[in-house]
């Protein structure tokens, strides 16, 4: 399944967070890049810092590996890229990858990004529309704006959904008043 | 051994006084100058209140000493340090194999025993050892019914004492094991060998005339006893206080009668005035004042003190009665329980008249008071005497003894400010700054002390056998109340929260309105799912205490359930500015950060709370919980069985482990362990609520129902039971009972989007395709945001043709509920979840 998409709303993956939809997993998961400059690697790419960033150092397509110990939900990846300062380091066209491991990754995601300032939160749906659960997933940048070589990405976070409190409502969803939430389990 | 006495003297007066590196400095030269096992001993003890157990405990270890009090100060090192084998080695005589009875150890440690025993349990209970943890803590209470600990732990380990016949004084032979060896006797019998004979009112061989020829000069003396401490202004100076509380109103209006006899009064004044400024001399016995191990010095003294107070007394006797009756209706709403007291202390006032008339001790103390200071040399020597018998117990006793006071100031002033104090109201919120009960004690004391006089008639029988018959009627109110405790904890332990509530909230007001109680109140609400009301009482015991930590981690929880971010942000703050090494605390700062969402913070913090105190099973759920949140699904199973081995009846556990049962779709497992935790807390609806859903996906329908019936006839108010009852019901095909259920669930969760979708969907399943979009639309309207992305599904008619076909083929024309329109929830009341859902709103638009 493949779907081209243009550049998503802004949103603020914290505030997503906050809200208890969805919480970060990106910390369980292990973080392997095709190539970086030294100094501009994983660490900065995940530093929750907006100054600092990845920065490839090879050939396009540039790859984001990022795999997880056990298979998880992946709601959505929310990515910052700044045009007004990467300028044409910044990512034009990125492909979602999801599979079991390097050798069965399909692309599951392809957007197309137009000068994008902030973050950029692409969902990840199944063909049911339903948030996918997998390994490994890469994060591929195939071609940059004004089709620059290497590329800059700030922050890369994957979000999966938050688990209801309590249990039994799967077919529901979540309570949403206190009245009910403050019975929905022990602590 | 007379040349180091004073040495001994120097160190336990330092002891006393928590001048703890003087006290071990001078323990360190006596034990290098006087090898012996009492040198050994006062240094351990030095070392072990100083804070540090590790050292005692080495020198003890080192010594390998074997006098009773050494070793049972090594095992307390031992159980501190975790030494546990070691411990019970020591307590048992290094034979495990062949553990001694619990009658050996009794015969051995004498009046510590209860102590031992107490020890020996808390190792047969870390040890797994559980029937004989709590045939050991029975024991401990048997000897000492005054260890409300040995039965605060039998209750949580799950066995039931009875507090009636637990809390009883009646049994016990004597007052050793409570209150240790009388250190009167001690005192006046290694009096015998120096030459202050005279105060020899107590030994047993002492003839009648010796007693009373002694009795009058006794008090002075033992007041230079207890005179170690600069005499205490607050003695005299009751009226600073003020009383809210209409018993003691009572008291005061009773006393004012004696008071006008200063001397007499004042008299009194210095037994309770070292304890107690504000307790008015004499009145009504409280049945519920508790008396600690150290009442019996007192004991002893009083008889000395009070056919004075009495002989005065006596004549004002009809109109005190009168003022009693009087007072009677003053006191009228106190509970019923308390007038007894009052009605009781006729007769002892009709008594004393006998008292002035058979017994002809006229000492009149107040003159002789003042003499106290002069008599320095038998100061010294008794206040180190008793302390030396009492090596163990020191710490309950000493702060009181010391602050025994001689009165100075002169007879008329003080008669004049203590009649005007016995006006005046006297506080009980400066006494529950301090360790009320001590203080309540000496009002017992004093006032049964009058009683027993009486009853006797003051021809002084056997001293020994008075003595005790005096402890026992003044420890019998203690009793009294720690019985009803003890009810109430054994139901609240049990987790019959409803009638725990009525035993607390029928405690008389002075110890109802404490924080223990109050907080016990506060956790039986919240067991009770009512977290409501345990804030209210939480809250409570933070304004009148907010310096206590216990059960505070239950309140953040009750925080966390109902959402008050700010209000559990305050709490964690002021928590861990309080103390950073209270595992509470830092529960409660890990609830703020869950409650934000912040589950990697929060688990850091309940991790710091497992690490400050390894043994406080809440964290270990509390971590396990958030770490199902985060979906690390095998350290959170990990901590629940951490927390299950520690406290095997902590249901909290039991039902996380059976949450991640349930999500890993295990429902045989979960059930298990829900019905497990079930069995524990037997009473709550939310487990019965789980354990019917999970019947449910079992598809156990009958079952489910029956169990969620439970849950509601449990606890009518919670809407989860019938929200699911009404799902069940729903995928029974039983519509219009659904329905019904739904339509109740509307009056009682107005603002829950998704009593409207279930409705929605009931409807669209009936075919009434109008009513089904009102509904869904509703539930969006409450839910904007779509969490419950099930709703677009449910509307959205592409998706949903398939089965729409197959609903009209399955459709009851019949069953049509058109009477929805009135429920519209945007007009309906604000509830909890009003707000909540307003500020939603408000956040989402922000977006």
């Amino acid at each position: 399944m493949m779907t081209t998409k243009t550049a998503v709303e802004p949103v603020d993956p914290v505030r997503e967070e906050r809200t208890g939809k969805v919480r970060e997993v990106g910390s369980q998961a292990i973080w392997s890049l095709s190539s970086c400059k030294p100094g501009f690697g994983v660490d900065q790419l995940r530093d929750d810092c907006m100054d600092t960033y990845w920065q490839s150092d090879g050939q396009l397509p540039h790859l984001v590996n990022i795999q997880f110990r056990r298979k998880t939900t992946v709601h959505d990846i929310c990515i910052f890229t700044d045009y007004k300062l990467d300028e044409s380091y910044t990512p034009s066209r990125i492909s979602i990858r999801a599979g079991t491991n390097f050798n069965d990754l399909q692309e599951v995601e392809v957007i197309d990004l137009n000068e994008p300032t902030g973050w950029v939160l692409i969902p990840i749906k199944d063909i049911h529309e339903k948030p996918i659960r997998t390994f490994m997933i890469q994060i591929a940048v195939i071609s940059n704006h004004q089709n620059g070589r290497d590329t800059h990405m700030r922050q890369i976070k994957i979000h999966s959904p938050m688990e209801f409190r309590g249990i039994g409502i799967e077919e529901f969803g979540n309570y949403v008043t206190v009245a009910c939430q403050q019975y929905s389990c022990i602590r | 051994m007379i040349v180091q006495e004073p040495v001994q003297a120097a160190i336990w007066h330092c002891l006393n006084h928590y001048a703890y590196p003087d006290a071990i400095f001078l323990a360190e030269r006596l034990y290098a100058e006087v090898d012996s096992d009492d040198a050994l001993f006062l240094l351990a003890t030095c070392y072990y209140r100083s804070g540090k157990p590790g050292q005692a405990y080495s020198i003890l270890r080192n010594k390998g000493t074997s006098s009773p009090q050494c070793r049972y100060l090594l095992a307390r090192c031992c159980l501190d340090l975790q030494k546990l084998s070691e411990a019970e080695s020591v307590l048992t005589g290094g034979d495990t194999a062949r553990s001694k009875s619990f009658d050996e150890l009794v015969s051995e440690f004498g009046d510590q025993a209860c102590f031992a025993l107490q020890i020996l349990a808390r190792i047969c209970s870390q040890t797994e050892r559980r029937s004989k943890a709590a045939e050991a803590y029975v024991q401990s209470l048997k000897l000492n019914p005054f260890l409300w600990h040995s039965f605060e732990e039998l209750c949580n380990r799950g066995e039931k004492p009875d507090p009636l016949r637990t809390f009883q004084v009646s049994h016990l032979e004597n007052f050793s094991m409570c209150h240790g060896n009388n250190p009167v006797v001690n005192f006046v019998n290694s009096c015998e060998h120096s030459s202050c004979s005279s105060i020899t009112n107590s030994s047993a061989n002492t003839n009648e005339a010796t007693v009373l020829n002694t009795i009058s000069s006794t008090p002075i003396q033992l007041l230079n006893c207890f005179n170690t401490a600069p005499p205490s202004v607050r003695v005299f100076t009751p009226e600073e206080s003020s009383l809210a509380n209409p018993l003691n109103a009572g008291h005061s209006g009773i006393a004012p009668l004696p008071s006008t006899r200063g001397k007499s009064v004042r008299f009194r004044s210095i037994f309770s005035g070292g304890i107690s400024p504000v307790t008015p001399s004499f009145g009504v016995q409280p049945l519920d004042s508790p008396s600690y191990c150290d009442s019996l010095q007192m004991a002893y003294l009083s008889p000395t003190l009070v056919p004075s107070t009495t002989l005065t007394e006596a004549n004002d006797q009809k109109s005190l009665a009168k003022r009693v009756s009087s007072l009677r209706a003053h006191v009228g709403q106190l509970i019923s329980r308390k007038e007894t007291p009052l009605q009781q202390s006729k007769p002892v006032f009709s008594q004393t008249s006998n008292t002035s008339n058979t017994s002809n001790i006229v000492p009149t103390p107040s003159p002789t008071t003042p003499q106290a200071p002069l008599q320095p040399g038998s100061v010294r020597r008794s206040s180190r005497l008793f302390s030396n018998s009492y090596s163990v117990k020191e710490n309950n006793k000493s702060p009181n003894r010391n602050k025994f006071v001689t009165p100075k100031s002169p007879s008329g002033k003080t008669k004049s400010r203590i009649s005007k104090a016995n006006r005046n109201k006297t506080s009980f919120s400066e006494l529950n700054e301090r360790n009320r009960s001590e203080k309540e004690k000496t009002e017992t004391i004093t006032s049964s002390d009058l009683k027993i006089i009486s009853n006797n008639g003051g021809s002084v029988l056997n001293p020994i056998m008075q003595a005790l018959q005096m402890q026992k009627q003044s420890s019998e109110g203690l009793m009294a109340l720690l019985r009803e405790l003890g009810t109430a904890y054994l139901h609240l332990s049990q987790f019959n929260c409803r009638k725990a509530i009525d035993c607390l909230n029928n405690l008389p007001p002075q110890h109802y309105s404490t924080g223990w109680v109050l907080s016990l109140l506060g956790k039986a609400y919240y067991e009770l799912t009512d977290y409501q009301q345990a804030v209210r009482y939480f809250s409570e015991v933070r304004e009148r205490e907010p310096y206590r930590l216990q059960l505070m981690e239950l309140y953040s929880t009750a925080l966390w359930q109902l959402q008050k971010e700010v209000t559990l942000s305050t709490l964690a703050q002021d928590l861990v500015a309080q103390d950073r090494l209270s595992p509470a605390a830092w529960c409660a700062t890990g609830n703020c950060f869950s409650l934000q969402k912040e589950h990697d913070t929060a688990i850091k913090f309940f991790q710091r709370a497992v690490q400050v105190d390894p043994t406080f099973v809440y964290a270990y759920t509390l971590l396990g919980h958030e770490y199902v949140t985060t979906e690390e699904l095998d350290k959170a199973m990990s901590c629940f069985r951490s927390a299950v081995r520690i406290d095997a009846r902590h249901y909290n556990a039991w039902y996380g482990i059976g949450t991640i049962y349930s999500k890993q779709e295990r429902y045989l497992l979960a059930e298990i362990h829900f019905k497990r935790a079930l069995s524990i807390n037997t009473q709550s609806s939310v487990l019965l609520c789980h354990i019917g859903v999970v019947q449910h996906a079992l598809q156990k329908t009958e079952k489910a129902l029956q169990t969620l019936n439970n849950a509601i006839a449990n606890d009518p108010k919670n809407p989860l039971c019938k929200f699911h009852r009404a799902s069940i019901y729903f995928a029974a095909g039983r519509h219009a009972e659904a329905l019904k259920e739904l339509e109740e669930l509307k009056e009682i969760v107005p603002k829950e989007s998704l009593v409207y979708y279930l409705t929605g969907k009931v409807h669209k399943k009936l075919g009434n395709t109008h009513l089904a979009l009102m509904h869904f639309s509703w539930a969006t309207d409450l839910d904007p945001k779509g969490a419950n992305s099930q709703i677009k599904e449910a509307i959205d008619p592409a998706l949903n043709h398939s089965q729409a076909e197959e609903d009209t083929s399955t459709t009851h024309p019949g069953e049509d509920y058109p009477s929805e329109g009135s429920s519209a929830p945007q007009h309906e009341s604000s509830q909890e979840g009003a707000e909540f859902v307003s500020m939603r709103d408000e956040s989402d638009e922000s977006l």
